[in-house]
C-alpha cells in the first residue's frame, strides 16, 4: 500500500489512438512504454522515480491484460539483471530507478548487459535526483553511459516529446543492439502536461505465446567472447546508433537570425534556456529564439557531423551542460578541433562548474555569453539593461541582513507519531548514561534523519543497506560496541548479504538495529518482503502474511544467534535491550529488530476506520497528548528527545516566565512517545494523555457524572479556600 | 508580447501545497488557460520546506499562434508574479531567494508560525522575530496580504490552503472571478461546505485591508503588541492581609510593581500570605524598595525570586493538576465536545528524592542516606499513570496538595531556601560593586527551572557561575551574560564548560601578567633555588594559558 495511490490516474493508460492524455510526467512515461509494446517492466523505488513504481504497481491489471510482465524488484541490481531477457530475444523491456545511486547498485549487471548487447530494446528509465531537494550525492549518470557504452536520452521536458523519445529509444536500442538510459530530471517526473495518445501495443510474446529458447554464444560474458564484444561495441554498434539518431533527427536544430553564434544544450535544459532567452528579449513565449539552438535529446553518443555542421560559420558557441565533469564539452572540443571548426567554444568558463542549472544560472550564463560574443542582430544595450534589471531582483543588503537571522532552517525530520522516534529517544537516553558520544553507522531511510537535530545520532551514511558493513573497521577503534542502524528496506535491498552474513562470518562484536516499520517508508510506503498485515504489526500479536519473509528468520538463517524484537514505543524496554546488547558477554553480532508500523501508513489506514466507527455510533476512544502549561517550565528537554512536529512551543501563559512552554498541537496522533519519554528520562510531570470517548456508553455516562459530582464538590472547596487567600 | 503568469507556492511538507497547486491548475483549465506545474517531492516532504511552481498561459493566444508555449521548470528570481506561502518564515525564505520583487510580485502569506527545530529545542527561547519578516515582506512586495490564516481556518475547521485560495481570489491578480474559485472548491468535492465558508471569510478579511488607505499594502490582522506602553495600576485589596501586602508593594518603584504584584499573587496561591511577605522582605533586604533602586534589577530579581520560591514540589504539582481552571483548559486544548467524557491520564515519575523532599528535613535527610528507606521508597518511585479525573486519582492528588501545610518544614523546602539564599547573597555582593553585574546575577535565576536532572543541571550551572563570581573569574556584566547564555546553549553542558574554562584561563593569564612583573623583579635579584622553581612554575602556567586562549573557540 503505497503512500500515494494512482488507481484513478492509471485508467488514462488505457487511452487509445487520438485521445488526449493529461497527467504527470511519470504517467506519460508509463503510457509511452505501453505504446512501445514493452514486454516486461520492473525497477526499484526512490525519488523521483518512486511514483513510476507506484503507477506500475497500481496498473497491474492493465499490464497483465496486455501481457506485460511486472516485477517490483528487490534492488536496482535485480532490475538490471532482469534486462537480460532482451539479450537473446526480441523482447522489449524497461526498468526504472533513482540515479545515480540506483545505477551504482545496478552497475555490475548493467556493464555485462552492455557488453553482451541486446536484440530486444532495453531501456533504463533513470530519475536523476540532482539539485534542489536531492537526497543523494551529486553525480552524473553520463559517466556510466560513457564507460559501459549505453546510450543516454535526455529529452526536452515536454510530454509529447518524451513519449516520442521512448518509442524512438526502443527502436534505437534494437537498431544498435545496445541498452540505453532515458534520463528524466526530478522536476520532469512531476511536470504536468498533455499529449495525444496512441493505442497500447501488446507484446508479441507472453506466457501463452512463449519464445523459443535460444542462445547465441557470442553474447555470453566469457573470454574470449568479451574481446569481440568490445570490438563490436566500437566498430559496429556505435556507428549504427549514430546513423539511427541522424536519420530520425532525434537531436533538434532551431534556427535563429543571429547565426554567428549558437547554443548547444542538453534536451532536459531546453525550457530553462528558452525562459532565459525570453527574459533577455531574444525569444517569444513559444520558443522562437533569435539565437540558433542545437538541442541534444541524445547526450550520448554525440553526433560529430551534426555538431560540426551546426558550428561551422559561427564565431562563438556555448555548450550548456549541467553537472560535472563537463564530458560533453570535452568531447565537443575534440570534435571541433578534429573537424577544424574555428568557432570559439565556451562552456564551464562562463557557466558554473557545478550545481543545478536553475533559471538564475541559465539567465546569467547566457547573458554573459551574449555579452562576450556580441551576436549580430542583438541589441547589446538592451541586453545590458535587462541584465541590470534582473540584478535588482536580489535583496538589498540591509534588508538581507534583517531577514537572514529570521529564516530558520527546516531540516527533514520524522513525521508526527513516527515509530522510529521512540527508538532514537531511547538511543539518545542510553548515550547520555555513557561516558562518550556514540559513533553510529547510519543508513539510507527515514531513520537517517536521526543524524539531524534533535537526535544528532549517526556519523556516516555509506549507502542503502550498508550501515553494518560500514562499521566493520571502526568497530575495533571506538570506545563502545559498534552500533549500526538499518531500515527494513535497506536490509532487504542489500543489508542481509553485504552486512549481516558478512558480519557473522567475521565475528562482528557489535549491535545492529533494524528498523522494521512494515514498508519501504522513505520512498513512499512501498511493500517489502517482510510486509505483514499492518494491523498485526505489533511484536506481541504478530500474525504473519502467508508469504511473509520475517526479518528475524532471515538473520537467524544466516547465523545470527542473539536477536531481540522490541516494540519501539516501549522506550524503557528498548533502552534495557540496547544496554544489554552493549554490555552482554556474548561476542557475536547482536541484532535488535525495532518494530512499529509506519505512522503515515497507519494513519491512512486507521483514520477512515475511526471516522466510520464514530459515525456509526460505536463507542470509540481517541487518544492524544497534552502538555500542562502551568507545570511546564519551558526548558524543552522533551523536545530535545523527540522532535515530533506536533510537539511544539507556544508563548508562556505565565507573564513572569520568559521562555516559551511546550505545547502539543492538534495534529497529535497519540502515539505516546511524549509520555514514554517523560517516564523513561524522568523529565517532568507536565505530560498527560487525553482519552476522548465518542458515543459514550451508559456506564461511561454514569461514571462520568459520578466523578463530576465528587470532583466538583472538592473543586468547589478548593476554590473557596483559594478565595480566602486572594489579595 | 504575452508571457505566462508565474506562481510559486511555498509550503511545509504534508501541508497540502500540492492540493492548492492542483486547484489553481484545474481552475485555469476550466477558464481556458494552459498550465504547467512542477514540484520537488522527496525528503523535503518529511517536515521540510518545499515549493510548487505553476505557470498559466491563455489558451486562445496559443491557438492563434499555432504553437504551445514553452514553460519553465523553475521559478527565477525577479520573474514571479504571485507567491503564496502557508507560513511566515516560508514567505521570508521566498523573499530571500529573490522570488518576491516590488515591481510585480503579489505576496500572500499566513502569518502564523510553525516553529523550526532549532527554535523548539533551545533550552531558553530560540524563537525568531516574525515582525522583522513582515516588515521586509511589505517593503519587497507589490501587494501584500498577510494574516493568521491558521486561526481563520480553525474557526471553520478547514485548512490554510482554503484561506490562501480566498486571499488569492481577492487580489484579482489572476484573471478569474470569485465564482471560478468557488467552483473549483466545489468540484474538488471535499469538505465543500466548510471550505467555501473559509474561502469566503478569507476573501472578506483580505478585502477589508485592501480598502484601507495604504493603497496596495495590506496590513496584518495580528493584534498589535501590547505590554510595552501599557501602564499598570495596583488593584485594591479584598482582604486585610491582601491590603497589607499591596501596601508594601506600593512602596516599590512604580516600574517594578507589576512584577512584584504577580509574584505575591503566585506565592499566596502557592503557600500563604506570610510566604508572600517573606518574598517582599527578601526584596527589601536587597534595598530594592528604595526610591532610587534600579527598576530593571528589581523586576528581574522579583521575577526569578518568586518563581524560585514557588518551585514545583509534589504538593505544588498536585495543586495545579486538580484545579478547576486546569480541567477547563485541558478540555479546551483537546477540543473535547460538550458533555464528551474525557479521561485525563498523567505521566508522572517521582523519584526517591521527591518523596524524601516531602518529609520533615531531618527525617528526609536520613531517609535519603538510608539504603533500607531507599529500597522501600523505590517501590513507589517509578513511572506512574494517574487518572486525575477518576475519584481515587483525584483524591490522591487532593491529599498530596494538602501537604502544602507542612511544606515549610520539608527537606525540599529547606534545600531550596538555601539555594535561593546563596543566589541572593551573590546578588548582594554584586550590587555592592557594579549595578550591571547585579542585574546579570539576577537574570541567572532563569537557569533554575524544570524537574529532576534538568533542574539539577541548571542549579549546578548556577553554582558554578556563583563560584566564578566568587573567585573573581567573572567581573564584568557582559562576561556573566555570556556565561549564562552558554549555560542555555546546550544540554550536554559543553558550551558552558568551554566558556567557563576560557574565562578561568583568561583570569589565569591576567594573574600571570602580574606574575611576569613579579618574575622580572625576581630575576634582578640573586636567585635562590626556590625562586627559580617559582619562576619556572609561573612561566609554564603562562605558556599554557597563552596556548589555550589562542584556541579557536
Amino acid at each position: 500500500m503505497a503512500e500515494r495511490s494512482f488507481k484513478k490516474e492509471v485508467q488514462h493508460l488505457k487511452l487509445g489512438d487520438g485521445a488526449v492524455f493529461k497527467g504527470e510526467g511519470i504517467l506519460a512515461i508509463t503510457k509511452g512504454l505501453l505504446q512501445s509494446g514493452v514486454s516486461y517492466v520492473g525497477g526499484y523505488q526512490g525519488s523521483p522515480i518512486s511514483h513510476l513504481m507506484d503507477v506500475l504497481a497500481d496498473a497491474q491489471d492493465i499490464l497483465s491484460e496486455l501481457g506485460v510482465h511486472f516485477e517490483q524488484n528487490g534492488s536496482e541490481a535485480t532490475a538490471a539483471s532482469m534486462l537480460s531477457a532482451s539479450i537473446h530475444y526480441p523482447l522489449r523491456g524497461a526498468v526504472a530507478w533513482k540515479s545515480t545511486v540506483g545505477t551504482n547498485v545496478a552497475s555490475d549487471a548493467l556493464a555485462n548487459l552492455a557488453s553482451s548487447g541486446v536484440i530486444g530494446g532495453a531501456m533504463v528509465v533513470v530519475g536523476e535526483d540532482y539539485g534542489e531537494g536531492s537526497s543523494i550525492m551529486q553525480e552524473r549518470t553520463h559517466a556510466f553511459a560513457m564507460k559501459s557504452q549505453m546510450w543516454l536520452l535526455d529529452p526536452r521536458p515536454d510530454l509529447p516529446h518524451i513519449v516520442d523519445m521512448i518509442e524512438h529509444g526502443f527502436a534505437l536500442s534494437e537498431a544498435s543492439n545496445t541498452p540505453l538510459f532515458l534520463m528524466v530530471r526530478i522536476r520532469t517526473c512531476h511536470v504536468t502536461g498533455e499529449f495525444v495518445a496512441k493505442d497500447n501495443v501488446a507484446p508479441q510474446y507472453n506466457a501463452t505465446n512463449a519464445v523459443e529458447p535460444d542462445r547465441q554464444l557470442d553474447r555470453i560474458i566469457l573470454p574470449p567472447l568479451i574481446f569481440e564484444q568490445e570490438r563490436d561495441k566500437v566498430a559496429r554498434r556505435l556507428p549504427l546508433a549514430i546513423d539511427y539518431i541522424t536519420e530520425h533527427g532525434l537531436n533538434e536544430v532551431f534556427e535563429g537570425e543571429s547565426d554567428d553564434v549558437g547554443l548547444i544544450l542538453q534536451g532536459g535544459l531546453y525550457n530553462t534556456v528558452i525562459r532565459a532567452l525570453e527574459r533577455l528579449g531574444l525569444s517569444d513565449a513559444y520558443g522562437n529564439s533569435r539565437i540558433p539552438l542545437y538541442v541534444m535529446n541524445v547526450t550520448y553518443p554525440l553526433i560529430p557531423e551534426e555538431l560540426t555542421q551546426f558550428c561551422v560559420g559561427k564565431r562563438h558557441v556555448l555548450m550548456i551542460e549541467e553537472g560535472q565533469p563537463n564530458y560533453i564539452e570535452q568531447e565537443l572540443s575534440l570534435i571541433l578541433r578534429k573537424g577544424d571548426v574555428q568557432a570559439q567554444l565556451h562552456g564551464k568558463d562562463i557557466l558554473p562548474g557545478f550545481g543545478e542549472f536553475t533559471g538564475k544560472v541559465a539567465f546569467e550564463g547566457i547573458a554573459e555569453f551574449l555579452t562576450v560574443s556580441r551576436p549580430k542582430a542583438v541589441d547589446i544595450d538592451d541586453l545590458a539593461s535587462r541584465r541590470q534589471t534582473a540584478l535588482l531582483a536580489s535583496l538589498p543588503k540591509e534588508l538581507a541582513q534583517v531577514l537572514q537571522p529570521q529564516i530558520v532552517a527546516r531540516p527533514a525530520g520524522l513525521c508526527t507519531g513516527c515509530p522510529e522516534r521512540p527508538l532514537f529517544s531511547a538511543v539518545k537516553q542510553v548515550q547520555e548514561t555513557h561516558e562518550t558520544d556514540f559513533h553510529i553507522s547510519a543508513d539510507i531511510g527515514c531513520h537517517s534523519f536521526a543524524t539531524l537535530a534533535p537526535f544528532n545520532l549517526g556519523s556516516t551514511i555509506m549507502g542503502y543497506g550498508f550501515s553494518l558493513a560500514s562499521s566493520s573497521a571502526i568497530r575495533a577503534k571506538i570506545p563502545h560496541r559498534a552500533i549500526s542502524v538499518m531500515g527494513d528496506g535497506g536490509f532487504w535491498h542489500n543489508g542481509l548479504s553485504t552486512g549481516v552474513s558478512s558480519a557473522v562470518f567475521n565475528n562482528h562484536d557489535g549491535v545492529l538495529i533494524i528498523v522494521d516499520n512494515g514498508y519501504s517508508a522513505a520512498t513512499g510506503g512501498q511493500d517489502i518482503p517482510s510486509f505483514v498485515k499492518p494491523e498485526n504489526l505489533i511484536a506481541s500479536t504478530r500474525i504473519e502474511r502467508e508469504d511473509n519473509q520475517p526479518i528475524e528468520a532471515a538473520v537467524r538463517g544466516v547465523g545470527v544467534e542473539w536477536v531481540r524484537t522490541v516494540y519501539t514505543y516501549d522506550i524503557a524496554r528498548m533502552k534495557s535491550t540496547l544496554e544489554e546488547a552493549l554490555s552482554t558477554d556474548y561476542d557475536g553480532l547482536k541484532v535488535i529488530i525495532a518494530e512499529g508500523e509506519c505512522m503515515l501508513n497507519k494513519q491512512r489506514r486507521v483514520k477512515p476506520q475511526l471516522a466510520k466507527r464514530i459515525n456509526d455510533g460505536m463507542r470509540t476512544v481517541r487518544e492524544r497528548f497534552v502538555v500542562d502549561s502551568e507545570t511546564c517550565t519551558g526548558d524543552h528537554a522533551c523536545i530535545r528527545l523527540s522532535g515530533c512536529p506536533s510537539l511544539t512551543i507556544k508563548e508562556n501563559p505565565d507573564p513572569m516566565r520568559v521562555d516559551p512552554v511546550a505545547y502539543v498541537d492538534n495534529s497529535c496522533v497519540g502515539c505516546g512517545v511524549c509520555g514514554g519519554n517523560a517516564h523513561s528520562a524522568v523529565l517532568c510531570p507536565s505530560f498527560a494523555r487525553a482519552e476522548l470517548v465518542y458515543n459514550p456508553s451508559g456506564w461511561d455516562r454514569f461514571i462520568t457524572s459520578l466523578r463530576e459530582s465528587v470532583i466538583g464538590f472538592l473543586q468547589g472547596r478548593l476554590s473557596r479556600q483559594r478565595e480566602a487567600r486572594t489579595l | 508580447m504575452t508571457t505566462s503568469t508565474r506562481i510559486v507556492i511555498a509550503a511545509l511538507g504534508g501541508e497540502g501545497g500540492g492540493v492548492l497547486a492542483k486547484w489553481i491548475a484545474d481552475m485555469a483549465a476550466r477558464e481556458g488557460y494552459l498550465s504547467q506545474s512542477t514540484s520537488v517531492p522527496g525528503v523535503a516532504q518529511r517536515t521540510g520546506a518545499t515549493i510548487y511552481y505553476i505557470e498559466l498561459f491563455p489558451m486562445d493566444q496559443s491557438q492563434s499562434a499555432g504553437r504551445r508555449p514553452v514553460m519553465s521548470m523553475f521559478p527565477t528570481p525577479g520573474d514571479v508574479d504571485i507567491v503564496v506561502c502557508s507560513e511566515i518564515v516560508e514567505a521570508g525564505r521566498m523573499i530571500q531567494r529573490g522570488f518576491v520583487t516590488p515591481d510585480r510580485t503579489t505576496l500572500i502569506t499566513s502569518t502564523h508560525r510553525v516553529y523550526g527545530i532549532s527554535e523548539k529545542e533551545a533550552m531558553g527561547s530560540g524563537v525568531i522575530d516574525k515582525d522583522a519578516i513582515m516588515s521586509v515582506a511589505r517593503q519587497r512586495s507589490k501587494t501584500f496580504i498577510g494574516f493568521d490564516m491558521q486561526q481563520t481556518a480553525r474557526q471553520f475547521d478547514s485548512v490554510i490552503n482554503t484561506c490562501l485560495f480566498g486571499a488569492l481570489a481577492q487580489t484579482g491578480v489572476l484573471p478569474f472571478d470569485r465564482d471560478a474559485f468557488e467552483n473549483t472548491i466545489r468540484e474538488g468535492g471535499i469538505a465543500v461546505k466548510r471550505n467555501i465558508a473559509t474561502f469566503g471569510a478569507s476573501f472578506d478579511l483580505s478585502a477589508r485591508e485592501q480598502t484601507a488607505d495604504h493603497a496596495s499594502i495590506v496590513e496584518t490582522f495580528d493584534p498589535p503588541k501590547t505590554a510595552a506602553t501599557k501602564t499598570f495600576t495596583l488593584p485594591a485589596g479584598h482582604s486585610l492581609e491582601g491590603r497589607a501586602l499591596l501596601a508594601r508593594v506600593a512602596a516599590f518603584p512604580e516600574a517594578a510593581q507589576e512584577m512584584i504584584y504577580l509574584g505575591i499573587n503566585k506565592l499566596v496561591d502557592y503557600q500563604d500570605f506570610a510566604y508572600a511577605n517573606e518574598f517582599l522582605d527578601r526584596l527589601q533586604g536587597l534595598g530594592l524598595s528604595a526610591p532610587d533602586a534600579d527598576p530593571d534589577l528589581t523586576i528581574e530579581t522579583a521575577r526569578y525570586l518568586a518563581l524560585w520560591m514557588a518551585f514545583e514540589d509534589l504538593p505544588r504539582v498536585a495543586q495545579i493538576k486538580i484545579s478547576e481552571q486546569r480541567f477547563a483548559r485541558f478540555r479546551e486544548e483537546v477540543k473535547a465536545e460538550q458533555e464528551q467524557p474525557v479521561q485525563m491520564v498523567e505521566f508522572l515519575h517521582p523519584r526517591i528524592e521527591e518523596f524524601c523532599g516531602l518529609m520533615p528535613a531531618r527525617l528526609g535527610r536520613h531517609m535519603l542516606n538510608s539504603d533500607g528507606w531507599r529500597r522501600v521508597l523505590g517501590l513507589f518511585a517509578k513511572p506512574r499513570h494517574l487518572h486525575t479525573n477518576s475519584i481515587h486519582g483525584y483524591l490522591m492528588f487532593y491529599l498530596l496538595a494538602k501537604l502544602r501545610r507542612f511544606r515549610r518544614g520539608s527537606l525540599a523546602h529547606q534545600e531550596e531556601q538555601e539555594h535561593i539564599n546563596a543566589w541572593l547573597e551573590a546578588l548582594q555582593r554584586a550590587q555592592a560593586s557594579n549595578a550591571d553585574l547585579a542585574r546579570e546575577v539576577a537574570r541567572c535565576g532563569r537557569l533554575v527551572k524544570g524537574y529532576s536532572n534538568t533542574r539539577e543541571r541548571g542549579l549546578g550551572h548556577m553554582y558554578r557561575i556563583l563560584k566564578a563570581l566568587d573567585d573573581g573569574v567573572v567581573t564584568s556584566a557582559s562576561a556573566l551574560a555570556a556565561l549564562r547564555e552558554a549555560a542555555l546553549a546546550g544540554e550536554d553542558g559543553k558550551a558552558f564548560g568551554k566558556a567557563e574554562t576560557q574565562l578561568r584561563l583568561e583570569h589565569q593569564a591576567a594573574a600571570s601578567a602580574q606574575a611576569r612583573a613579579e618574575l622580572s623583579r625576581l630575576s634582578t635579584r640573586d636567585q635562590s633555588e626556590t625562586d627559580q622553581a617559582e619562576a619556572g612554575r609561573l612561566s609554564a602556567s603562562m605558556s599554557i594559558s597563552k596556548l589555550k586562549t589562542n584556541s579557536p573557540y
